[in-house]
């Protein structure tokens, strides 16, 4: 066994200082003997081997910043202090387990050229990884040298390596040098060519140390192998490298091989895997010597990195989120919400005035355009703001890079709860449209993973509930209507986490492939993007009010139009006593003891199953028909002035309220209550806070719609769709009951 | 990641395949210092590129599409580690307690 020879000043990192009988032959004497000496180059590629070589010999060697620029051996002769020099640059190698054709040059040239002393070439800036091929040269019998190149890069990185440290370490001399500007160059000759010597080598594990003393043993007699590449040998022949196998093969050393196999069947015996364990090693000692020579290494990151450490928090990363999800709402408010109350008021009062005069002579389309389509289509649009103003918020988020982080969040989340992890993207798009989540789950592997986040994923609040919530916040809790929204996703997101945690089958771990998140870096969007993205979003939800909400409304203006009582005639039968109203009456006592029992609000449930905004439309239909007196037409200059001083007082009231959007403890951003529309009015006079809470637990939980039922069915098939018809139904009943008599005690 | 940084890779690829990025994250390294591990782990036959399935799945209106990474057909693949069989037969006798 030898024993280690370590100088005292060599911090102890489990390395190996080589008994000289390894050096053999080669002795730094011999590079101040009378030939001249030879130098080999090696570093991995790109790292300025070459720049080196013609900043010290004057050479014009190609150079290049990319990789395998070097794919040959190139030679160059300088003559340093009075000394004549031979240079030898190799191509560029990561190891010299050969990989590559410059690996295999690079280890050939090592051991047959009989080199004088090596020129090592690290990245400073990536010591860890340079280092690997520094300890495999360490196995080698060859004096080394360190260049630290790249010094001026690694700075500029905030990395300053401690040259002295990696010295006493690697027991060898490091010069820092930037080749590129030559600063470093004479005294990384001198280095070479007076100091260079064997350095600290790593120890292997015991076991396969021994069989690699054993091999090189059974070297020492061969004349054939140079005697300074024996351990190296040894080594690689306990790897299984197949190059080396077949050199000694080839030049008929047979009994060696056979050695090399007995000693890896025992260690296999012995349940060693030499390969692994031998790199194992490397890297290890690798690692160690970086953090040696970089102490302050870990604590610089880059920008993104430190903000992860904050957003990824295991403890503070949901908070975080929701803290932001809270800041989107209340910007929506304060900011919207004055053109809410412009387009849902004054606007559409204009509007009223003006087609009720035009169709004056028509009293049934007077009827359908003033009393349906205005109140509910009219309503529905009125949130075109609120929602351009989420997506601008949701678009910033994810252009930003934030929301890749909220879904490695939910990753997490669905993963402690037995989901497979990437459910998130599913869940995360339900926030957009059910739909398209729907049709999302399908990148889950398992059919039951599937089925069950399609079943728990119409409980993330998608936009369309958005309208429905802000119109109640206006009408019932105007000084907090953010809150009351981030509320309800919130709860939103609970129920589907409870369902998950209460449905899921099986607690088995997700298994691996398939789609999974890269994390970009943080940047800062760009307006014209973020802008075309929430564009897009607004412009599909605009579309879908002319269709299918301005259908749905015109299918509730009939019905409320049909008498269902006799002696009352189309058209002029009061809504109660319409089809509408009298099937509404005899639902909603089924509502009773969720506090909103009225025909109105339990009627406008069912149209929402069409598309949920529509809730909204519905309300305003009925609630704003029912005024129904339309306002005096203006005169059309007057109509103008007036939108044009309303939306100017909408700028001013939406400017001053954005400051009080980072003023957490204030609860006052949203609509204040002497500007609410005739619509929240009309709310407030109907429900109580209480009630109106729990008529939006309802919206927020009840039946997805018709698409989301639709897509359901087609992915899962018909009976999966129904049973979240029904479950959904059911849990949006009993939470709504809980949260009733929850709130008319407290509120 | 100090003592063992090999196995240590071996064990964050065998809970999910990931990216060398992921894994640099996971285990509080660089990619930098990660490449040369990774490589000797695929020369050794320890770690294999995973094959992607995007399995028909629409990408075009997906408002995530900028963080997934199947989602573009045209950008460079991922690469996505996963254990060979000796990657896992050498986790299996390092930890002879777990699996
Ligand atoms: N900033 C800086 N750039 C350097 C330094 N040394 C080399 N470079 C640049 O790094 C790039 C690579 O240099 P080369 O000399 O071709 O590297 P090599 O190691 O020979 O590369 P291969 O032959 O491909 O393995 C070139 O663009 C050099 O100008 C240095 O110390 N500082
Ligand atoms: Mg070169």
């Amino acid at each position: 066994m030898t024993a280690p020879l370590l100088p005292p000043s060599v911090p102890d990192l489990g390395g190996l200082r080589l008994p000289d009988a390894a050096a053999c032959a080669v002795t730094v004497a011999r590079l101040q003997g009378a030939r001249e000496p030879r130098v080999v180059v090696v570093g991995n590629p790109n790292v300025g081997k070459t720049t080196l070589i013609n900043a010290v010999a004057g050479t014009r060697l190609k150079v290049g910043n990319w990789s395998g620029v070097t794919v040959e051996k190139r030679e160059a002769h300088l003559s340093h202090a009075g000394r004549r020099v031979h240079l030898l640059d190799l191509p560029g190698a990561y190891s010299l387990s050969p990989h590559t054709p410059e690996e295999l040059i690079a280890r050939t040239a090592l051991m047959d050229e009989a080199p004088d002393a090596v020129m090592n070439v690290l990245d400073a800036g990536n010591l860890e990884r340079n280092l690997y091929l520094t300890l495999q040269l360490m196995d080698f019998g060859l004096p080394v040298a360190v260049a630290l190149n790249l010094v001026d890069e690694a700075r500029d990185k905030g990395l300053t390596v401690d040259a002295p440290a990696l010295s006493r370490a690697l027991g060898v001399p490091v010069i820092e040098t930037v080749a590129s500007r030559s600063v470093g160059t004479a005294d990384l000759m001198s280095g070479v060519l007076d100091r260079a010597t064997l350095g600290v080598a790593v120890r292997y594990p015991a076991a396969i140390e021994e069989a690699a003393q054993d091999l090189t043993s059974c070297m020492s007699g061969l004349s054939t192998l140079p005697p300074h590449a024996h351990r190296y040998l040894a080594l690689a022949l306990l790897e299984g490298d197949p190059s080396v196998r077949g050199r000694l093969a080839a030049t008929g050393h047979q009994p060696l091989l056979e050695a090399a196999d007995a000693h890896l069947a025992a260690l296999e015996a012995r349940g060693l895997d030499p390969l692994i364990e031998i790199a194992e090693a490397r890297y290890a000692r690798a690692g160690d010597l970086a953090r040696v020579a970089v102490p302050q290494a870990q604590a610089r990151r880059t920008f993104s990195e430190r903000l992860d450490r904050l957003t990824l928090h295991p403890l503070l990363g949901i908070p975080l989120f929701l803290g932001l999800v809270l800041l989107v709402f209340r910007l929506t408010f304060s900011v919207a919400s004055p053109f809410v109350d412009l387009i849902g008021g004054p606007l559409q009062d204009i509007l009223s005035g003006w087609a009720s005069a035009g169709l004056a002579w028509f009293p049934l389309a007077r009827d359908l355009v003033v009393g349906a389509i205005i109140p509910g289509v009219g309503t529905v649009l009125s949130f075109l703001p609120t929602l351009l103003v989420l997506y601008l918020a949701m678009s910033f988020l994810e252009d930003s890079g934030y929301m890749a982080r909220a879904a490695f969040l939910m990753d997490r989340a669905m993963r402690s709860v037995g989901l497979d992890g990437r459910a998130f993207i599913p869940l995360i798009l339900g926030f957009g449209c059910n739909v398209p989540a729907v049709y999302a789950t399908r990148t889950l592997e398992r059919r039951s993973d599937r089925v069950l986040v399609s079943m728990i994923l119409p409980f993330m609040s998608c936009s369309a509930r958005l309208p429905v919530y802000v119109v109640f916040a206006a009408a019932l809790f105007p000084r907090s209507g953010s809150w009351l929204v981030w509320g309800l996703y919130v709860l939103g997101m609970a129920v589907a986490f409870l369902f998950a945690l209460v449905l899921r089958r099986t607690s088995l771990p997700a298994e691996g492939g398939g789609v999974l998140l890269e994390l970009p870096p943080y940047r800062f969007p760009a307006w014209r993007v973020l802008w075309k993205h929430a564009w897009r979003r607004t412009a599909s939800f605009a579309r879908r009010a002319r269709t299918t909400v301005m259908g749905t409304v015109a299918v509730v203006w009939l019905l409320l139009a049909l008498p269902a009582v006799s002696g009352q005639r189309f058209a002029t039968v009061p809504p109660q006593q319409s089809l509408f109203g009298v099937v509404s009456q005899a639902v909603s006592p089924i509502f009773a003891p969720l506090g909103f029992g009225n025909w109105q609000a339990t009627g406008a449930l069912v149209p929402g199953f069409i598309a949920k905004e529509v809730v909204v439309g519905t309300l305003g239909q009925i609630y704003l028909g029912e005024q129904a007196a339309a306002p005096a037409p203006l005169g059309l200059v007057a109509g103008i002035t007036q939108t044009l001083g309303a939306a100017w007082d909408a700028v001013k009231a939406s400017v001053s309220a954005l400051p009080t959007v980072l003023a957490l403890p204030s609860l006052s951003a949203g609509p204040s209550a002497d500007t609410q529309t005739p619509l929240a009015a009309a709310l407030a006079r109907a429900f109580t806070p209480a009630s109106g809470l729990a008529y939006l637990v309802f919206v927020l939980l009840y039946t997805p719609c018709i698409a989301t039922v639709g897509a359901m069915a087609q992915e899962h098939g018909r009976r999966v769709a129904w049973v979240t018809v029904a479950y959904q139904l059911a849990t949006a009943w009993v939470v709504g009951l809980i949260v009733y008599q929850i709130a008319s005690r407290v509120l | 990641m100090s003592a063992s940084p090999l196995a240590g890779i071996l064990n964050a690829i065998a809970r999910q395949p990931r990216t060398p990025a992921e894994l640099a994250r996971d285990l509080g390294s660089s990619e930098g210092a990660l490449s040369g591990m990774l490589r000797t782990l695929q020369g050794g036959g320890y770690v294999q590129e995973a094959t992607q399935t995007t399995d028909g799945c629409e990408c075009g209106p997906c408002a995530l599409k900028s963080m997934c990474r199947n989602a573009d057909q045209d950008a460079p693949p991922l690469h996505l580690l996963r254990l060979t069989p000796r990657g896992e037969a050498y986790l299996r006798r390092l930890l002879p307690m777990t699996n």
